[in-house]
């Protein structure tokens, strides 16, 4: 927090623009932040006088805030994209969960259940090729004229 | 739709069924029905059965097998035809029948069906 108030203190303070002051008490008189040249008014506070470590310290924060901010920045970008990302994620996964919820779970005995009935069908059924095959074509043709009487032609 | 299936097991079984008289049944009951598949099955079942007499039935009878008013029924006895392993009988009952019957209608198909068949 004492940081940040120094610096707001630094930025509060009136910056000359393209202006250099010469023959400064301030030892930062000669730096410069982004083309603008700080005056030795830059840390002349009646509150409290930064040291010379705390003026060094400062200078060079401010001094990297322009470099930072694009890296903030695509920090920032990134964890943007991410969060797109995890929410797009996420918001599959609900529709995933909301399709799972809405189906129905259940057995099919259909099939199983068909064969069975088919296979006991075969042994029971007295139409089957094998039973058939057995008989004598008297009893076939009995048969058949029981069965399909109606599409004989007559 | 009707079911056809204890006819269709009863046609396979004739086929099948060493009796020669099960090809009179084939030819009374099958080739003489009113239902397609029912014409279709039992001119398939007497080729399958490769013997002279039942080829003739497919072959030499108008209306029946070969000769049937139903491309369907005419198309699938050729196909069956054209399937046999053993050829033999199935090319002397067309010849005879190119050669000798009556019906001109008949005998073009018979030479048709022959060309197919030395072709296949």
């Amino acid at each position: 927090m004492a940081i940040i108030a120094k610096i707001g203190q630094v930025l509060n303070t009136p910056i000359s623009v393209g202006k250099t002051v010469k023959h400064s008490s301030n030892p930062f008189a000669p730096s410069t932040f982004k083309g603008n040249v700080l005056t030795a008014d830059v840390f002349e506070t009646k509150a409290a006088k930064p040291s010379l470590k705390d003026k060094l310290k400062l200078s060079a924060f401010v001094g990297s805030i322009g470099d930072a901010f694009p890296t903030f920045r695509k920090g920032i970008e990134s964890v943007a994209a991410f969060g797109n990302r995890m929410k797009q994620g996420f918001s599959s996964a609900i529709s995933k969960i909301n399709e799972i919820g809405s189906m129905e779970v259940s057995i099919d005995f259909a099939t199983p259940a068909k064969a069975i009935k088919s296979g006991f069908e075969s042994m029971v059924d007295n139409y089957s090729v094998q039973k058939l095959r057995k008989q004598d074509v008297n009893s076939l043709e009995s048969m058949w004229k029981e069965l399909s009487g109606l599409n004989i032609a007559a | 739709m009707k079911d056809n299936r204890k006819v269709r097991n009863i046609i396979e079984a004739l086929c099948l069924h060493e009796d020669p008289d099960s090809i009179r049944v084939l030819e009374q009951m099958g080739t003489n029905s009113s239902d397609d598949e029912i014409r279709e099955l039992t001119a398939r079942a007497l080729v399958r059965k490769n013997m002279h007499d039942s080829l003739a039935v497919a072959i030499t009878n108008k209306g029946k097998g070969i000769n049937d008013m139903s491309t369907v029924v005419a198309m699938s006895t050729i196909n069956e035809l054209l399937a046999l392993d053993n050829k033999e009988e199935a090319i002397r009952v067309l010849t005879d029948t190119v050669e000798m019957h009556s019906d001109e209608e008949v005998r073009e198909n018979a030479r048709s069906v022959k060309a197919l068949m030395a072709l296949s």
